[in-house]
C-alpha cells in the first residue's frame, strides 16, 4: 500500500493568512465595543441591554410575544386609569421569533440581576409554542443568546452542532451583527416607504372626493405603530427612573400586593409533562417550546414566583380564520396546566378576540387597542388579587 | 448540502481530516462514501439512477474494449447511450415533451390528457450523464482504455466537488488522478483555499445579491420598463456568471486542497469579442464536450453539404445545448439564438477582417473595448430569453426595451447597487485579463493578499446573503 505524498514546504509561511487573522482579530475586538454603543436594532436587544445595565426589580413581570409587546408599550404614551397604582409592572415581551427558549433566557438573565417579581405573566398566542428549531432566527436568537451557559443549554437540548456553530459565529464574530442591522434597516425603510405611499395615495383620493378603503384616521393609527419596547405607563407617581425611558410603570394594582409566601408552592414537584407525541397530537406545538416552558416554570417555582399564562387576543377575522388553532392552543395550555400544575392558566383574563378597530394588523394592537387591553388587564388583575387575598 | 452552507463546511472539514490521514487506497474509498453521503443529502433515492448509469457504462465500455467485432462494439455503445439518454429523457424531459405534444395536437383540435410524472429533477443528472457518456464514447473511439477498477470509475462519476454542476471532467483527465496517489502540497492547499474563498465571494456576495434585483423584475407582471429590464439583464449576466463560476472555483479549490487538478471552467467570458470566443471562455468543459461529441460528428457526417453542413451542425449542437440547460422552450430558443450568433459570426468573419485594423495601440484598445461591450449586449439579449419564465415574458421585455425606455430615479439606485456589487470583480478580472493569469491576486505579495482577503471576508460577512441559496446550475 502506498502512503501519502506530502510535500509541505513550511519555509513558505502563510504571511498573508496570518496578517489577515491579525486584522480580523483587531476588527472584531473593535466591533464588539462599537456594537455595544450602537442603538438597539430590535426589541430583544433593547430588553437585554436594559437588563444588563439597570436594576429593574419589578413587582409584576410580563413575558410574551409581539401581542404582549404591543399591548404594553406605545411610544411612551400614558394610559390613564382611574385606579390607584403603586406596583410596578414591567414587560419583557418580545416576539414569537424569540421562541420559548428565548423567553427562558431573557427571564434567566433578568432574575440573575434583579429580585424575583411577585407575579409573572406569560401572554402569548399559540404561535409562540409553534416555533420549530429550524425557525430560530439569527436576529432574534443566535446573535443574542451567546453566553457560555446559554450555548451549553441549547447544545444540550438540541444536540445539534449546526446550532452551536451559529451561536459561536456570533460570539466570536460580532461584526456579523452589522448584517442584521442592515437587514432591520432595510425592512424598516421598506415598511415606512410603503406606508407613506399608501398615506399619500389616500390623501389624494380624499382630495378629489373619493373615499379610500379605510378611513385616514385608521391609517394614521396604523402608522402609530407601537414601538417595539414594552410597558404601560402612568403619568403620575412612582415612575421608576430608567434614564428617561418610558419603561417602568404603574398599573392599577393596589400597593398591598404582597409576596405570596404563605401560598402553596407552585405545581407538583417533579411533575412530568405529557409525552411529545401526545402534545403533537393535540396541536402543532413542538417539544422545544415545551422543554423551555418547563424550565421557566421550574425556575420560577424555585424562586417562589407564580406564573400566570394568559392567551393573547386577536382580531375577530383572524380568530374566525384560525379559530381552531387558537382553541387547540387553549386546550393544550389547559391540559398542560392540569397535568403539571406548575402555573396558572387565566383562561378568561382577557377576551380571545376584539373588534378590528383595536388592531393595526391581525394580531397586534394599535394605540387605541393597547389602551383598551390594559384597561381589561388592570381590571382582571385587580380581581385576581382580590380573589387571591380572599 | 450546498457549498455555501455550514453543513457542507462541516462535511468537508471531516472529509479533509480523514483524507490527510489515509493512504491512497483508503482515500479513494472514503471519497466514494463521502460523495454518496453528499448526494444523499439531496435525495438518496436518486443514487440508484447514478448507479444504473455508471454500471451500464462501466460494463459496456469493458465489452467494447474487449471486442474487435465492430458491430458488437457499436451495439454496446448504442446500448450505453440509449440507457443514459432514456434516464435523462424520463427524468428531465418527459413532462416537457408530453406537454409540448399536447399543445401541438391542440392546434389541430385534438385534445389529449397525457400522463404527467410527478417527480423532481434528480440533481446533477445532466452533468453526470455527459460524463459517463463521454467515457464510453472515448473507449469506443479508442481514445482511452477502460479502467478495470469499478471503484475508481464510481469515484470518477460521483466525486462530490464535480457531481452537481461540473466541471464535466473527461475520464482521460480525472481517472489517472484517481488511480494514482496524489501529492498533498502546501502551496496547492493555499491555492485551493484562495479559489474556495474567491468562489464563495462570487456566489454569496455578488450572485446572491444580484439575484434579488433579478428575481424582483422577472417575478413582476408586465408591463415592464425598458431601463429596468436592461439593468436587470446586466444584473443577471453577472449573477449567472458569478453563480456558476463561483461554483466552479469552489469545486476547483476543493479538488486542489486534495491534490486534484481540476480544469478551469470559466476564463473571463465577458471579455469575449465574438460568440466563438465566448464559448471558448464560458462553461469550457461543456462547450468542449459539445464540440467533441456533437458538433464534430454532425459536421463530419454532413460535410457533403458544404457550408450548410456547418450551419446545420452549429444549430443542432446549440439547440441541444439549450435543451440540455432545461426542459423549456425558452432554453431551446436561447440555444438557437447562440447557434445563430455563431453562424452569423462564422460567415461574416471574413467581412470583419476586411475592415483594416487600426494602426495605433490606443485605437486597437478602443476597438477591443467596443467589441467587448457590443458582444456583452448580445450575450445579455440571450440571457433575457434564458431567464424569462416564458417566451411571452421575454417578448414583453423585449418590447419594453424598444418601446418603453424611460429613466426614473429608481434606476440610478439600481445602477449604483449593481456597480457596488460587481466593481471588485471587474477590477480583479481586468488585471486577470491583462496579465493572462486567473491566479493574479494569489501571486501578489503578502500585504496585497492580506488586504484582499480582509476586504472580501467582510463583504461576505456583512453584505453576503446567508442561508445557503442554491446554485442556479443545480436546476440544469
Amino acid at each position: 500500500m502506498e502512503g501519502n505524498l506530502f510535500i509541505f514546504d513550511f519555509k513558505k509561511l502563510p504571511k498573508a493568512f496570518i496578517t489577515f487573522l491579525l486584522l480580523l482579530l483587531l476588527t472584531e475586538t473593535i466591533s464588539s465595543i462599537v456594537i455595544e454603543k450602537l442603538p438597539s436594532r430590535n426589541c430583544l436587544q433593547r430588553i437585554l441591554s436594559m437588563i444588563a445595565k439597570d436594576k429593574i426589580n419589578a413587582d409584576i413581570l410580563v413575558l410574551g410575544d409581539s401581542f404582549a409587546l404591543t399591548a404594553f408599550y406605545n411610544k411612551g404614551k400614558v394610559f390613564s386609569s382611574s385606579d390607584k397604582l403603586m406596583s410596578s409592572i414591567v414587560s419583557l415581551a418580545t416576539n414569537a421569533d424569540v421562541t420559548m427558549a428565548g423567553q427562558y433566557f431573557v427571564l434567566k438573565r433578568y432574575l440573575e440581576k434583579n429580585r424575583p417579581p411577585k407575579m409573572v405573566f406569560l401572554i402569548s398566542t399559540p404561535f409562540l409554542w409553534d416555533f420549530t428549531l429550524g425557525k430560530l432566527s439569527d436576529n432574534y436568537f443566535f446573535s443574542f443568546f451567546t453566553n457560555r451557559q446559554e450555548i451549553r443549554d441549547v447544545l444540550f437540548k438540541t444536540k445539534d452542532i449546526y446550532f452551536l456553530i451559529r451561536l459561536l459565529y456570533y460570539k466570536f464574530l460580532p461584526s456579523a451583527q452589522y448584517s442584521l442591522y442592515l437587514a432591520e434597516f432595510r425592512a424598516k425603510s421598506e415598511t415606512t416607504r410603503s406606508r407613506m405611499l399608501e398615506y399619500m395615495k389616500d390623501s389624494i383620493l380624499m382630495k378629489i372626493g373619493l373615499q379610500p378603503e379605510r378611513s385616514l384616521q385608521e391609517k394614521l393609527s396604523e402608522i402609530d405603530r407601537p414601538h417595539p419596547l414594552v410597558v404601560m405607563a402612568r403619568a403620575s407617581e412612582m415612575i421608576r427612573p430608567f434614564g428617561g425611558e418610558p419603561f417602568a410603570a404603574q398599573t392599577s394594582i393596589s400597593k398591598e400586593i404582597k409576596p405570596q409566601e404563605e401560598e402553596k408552592p407552585l405545581g407538583v414537584p417533579n411533575a412530568r409533562f405529557l409525552s411529545e407525541i401526545e402534545f403533537r397530537e393535540m396541536s402543532k406545538i413542538k417539544h422545544f417550546g415545551i422543554y423551555y416552558f418547563d424550565k421557566i416554570c421550574k425556575m420560577l417555582r424555585e424562586k417562589g414566583v407564580k406564573l400566570y399564562y394568559v392567551d393573547a387576543s386577536a382580531t375577530y377575522s383572524l380568530f374566525k380564520e384560525q379559530g381552531g388553532y387558537f382553541i387547540s392552543g387553549k386546550n393544550f395550555v389547559k391540559t398542560l396546566q392540569k397535568k403539571t400544575e406548575q402555573f396558572l392558566y387565566l383562561e378568561d383574563f382577557a377576551p380571545l378576540y376584539f373588534s378590528d378597530e383595536y388592531f393595526y394588523d391581525r394580531n397586534h394592537l394599535n394605540s387605541l387597542g393597547a389602551r383598551h387591553y390594559l384597561h381589561i388587564f388592570n381590571k382582571s388583575l385587580k380581581n385576581l388579587v382580590k380573589v387571591q387575598k380572599n | 448540502m450546498v457549498f455555501n452552507s455550514i453543513q457542507f463546511t462541516l462535511f468537508f472539514i471531516i472529509v479533509y481530516i480523514l483524507y490527510l490521514f489515509l493512504n491512497h487506497r483508503w482515500q479513494n474509498r472514503m471519497l466514494l462514501v463521502a460523495s454518496c453521503i453528499f448526494y444523499s443529502a439531496w435525495d438518496w433515492r436518486f443514487l440508484f439512477l447514478i448507479f444504473v448509469s455508471l454500471t451500464t457504462d462501466y460494463l459496456c465500455s469493458l465489452k467494447i474494449h474487449a471486442s474487435d467485432n465492430e458491430k458488437r462494439r457499436k451495439f454496446f455503445l448504442v446500448l450505453s447511450i440509449l440507457i443514459n439518454l432514456s434516464i435523462l429523457g424520463v427524468f428531465k424531459y418527459f413532462n416537457f415533451f408530453v406537454s409540448s405534444l399536447k399543445v401541438f395536437l391542440g392546434c389541430f383540435g385534438l385534445n389529449i390528457h397525457p400522463i404527467v410524472l410527478q417527480i423532481a429533477l434528480p440533481i446533477g443528472i445532466s452533468f453526470y450523464t455527459l460524463k459517463t457518456m463521454s467515457y464510453t464514447i472515448d473507449v469506443y473511439t479508442r481514445k482511452i482504455e477502460p479502467t478495470r477498477s469499478y471503484l475508481d470509475y464510481f469515484l470518477f462519476v460521483i466525486f462530490f466537488p464535480l457531481l452537481l454542476s461540473g466541471p464535466i471532467m473527461r475520464a482521460e483527465d480525472l481517472l489517472p488522478q484517481i488511480a494514482s496517489p496524489r501529492k498533498l502540497r502546501l502551496d496547492w492547499f493555499y491555492e485551493g483555499c484562495y479559489l474556495i474563498f474567491w468562489g464563495l465571494f462570487q456566489k454569496i456576495f455578488i450572485a446572491d445579491n444580484l439575484a434579488k434585483i433579478v428575481d424582483f423584475v422577472f417575478n413582476a407582471p408586465a408591463p415592464y420598463n425598458g431601463v429596468q429590464v436592461l439593468l436587470t439583464l446586466y444584473a443577471f449576466a453577472f449573477q449567472i456568471y458569478c453563480d456558476f463560476a463561483g461554483y466552479s472555483n469552489i469545486a476547483r479549490g476543493l479538488g486542489r486542497c486534495m491534490g486534484f487538478d481540476i480544469i478551469i471552467n470559466f476564463n473571463l467570458p465577458y471579455f469575449a469579442t465574438n460568440p466563438q470566443e465566448f464559448w471558448k471562455r464560458w462553461h469550457i468543459s461543456l462547450s468542449t464536450w459539445l464540440h467533441d461529441y456533437l458538433y464534430t460528428p454532425i459536421a463530419f457526417s454532413k460535410r457533403s453539404w458544404g457550408n450548410w453542413g456547418v450551419v446545420f451542425a452549429l444549430m443542432a449542437t446549440f439547440i441541444l445545448c439549450g435543451l440540455w440547460h432545461g426542459a423549456a422552450w425558452t432554453f431551446v430558443i436561447w440555444g438557437a439564438y447562440q447557434g445563430m450568433l455563431l453562424v452569423i459570426h462564422r460567415f461574416l468573419k471574413p467581412l470583419f477582417e476586411l475592415i483594416s485594423s487600426p494602426k495605433s495601440i490606443m485605437n486597437r484598445r478602443i476597438r477591443f473595448i467596443i467589441k467587448v461591450i457590443f458582444f456583452f449586449h448580445l450575450a445579455c439579449l440571450g440571457w433575457l430569453i434564458f431567464r424569462a419564465h416564458s417566451v411571452g415574458q421575454s417578448l414583453e421585455m423585449l418590447q419594453a426595451l424598444v418601446f418603453n425606455f424611460k429613466f426614473s430615479k429608481e434606476s440610478f439606485g439600481v445602477i449604483l447597487n449593481i456597480i457596488a456589487l460587481i466593481c471588485i470583480l471587474l477590477i480583479v478580472q481586468v488585471f486577470q485579463f491583462i496579465k493572462k493569469d486567473q491566479l493574479f491576486i494569489f501571486k501578489q505579495n503578502w500585504m496585497i493578499r492580506a488586504a484582499f482577503y480582509y476586504v472580501i471576508f467582510y463583504l461576505i460577512l456583512i453584505f453576503g446573503v446567508a442561508n445557503g441559496r442554491e446554485f442556479v446550475y443545480f436546476r440544469f
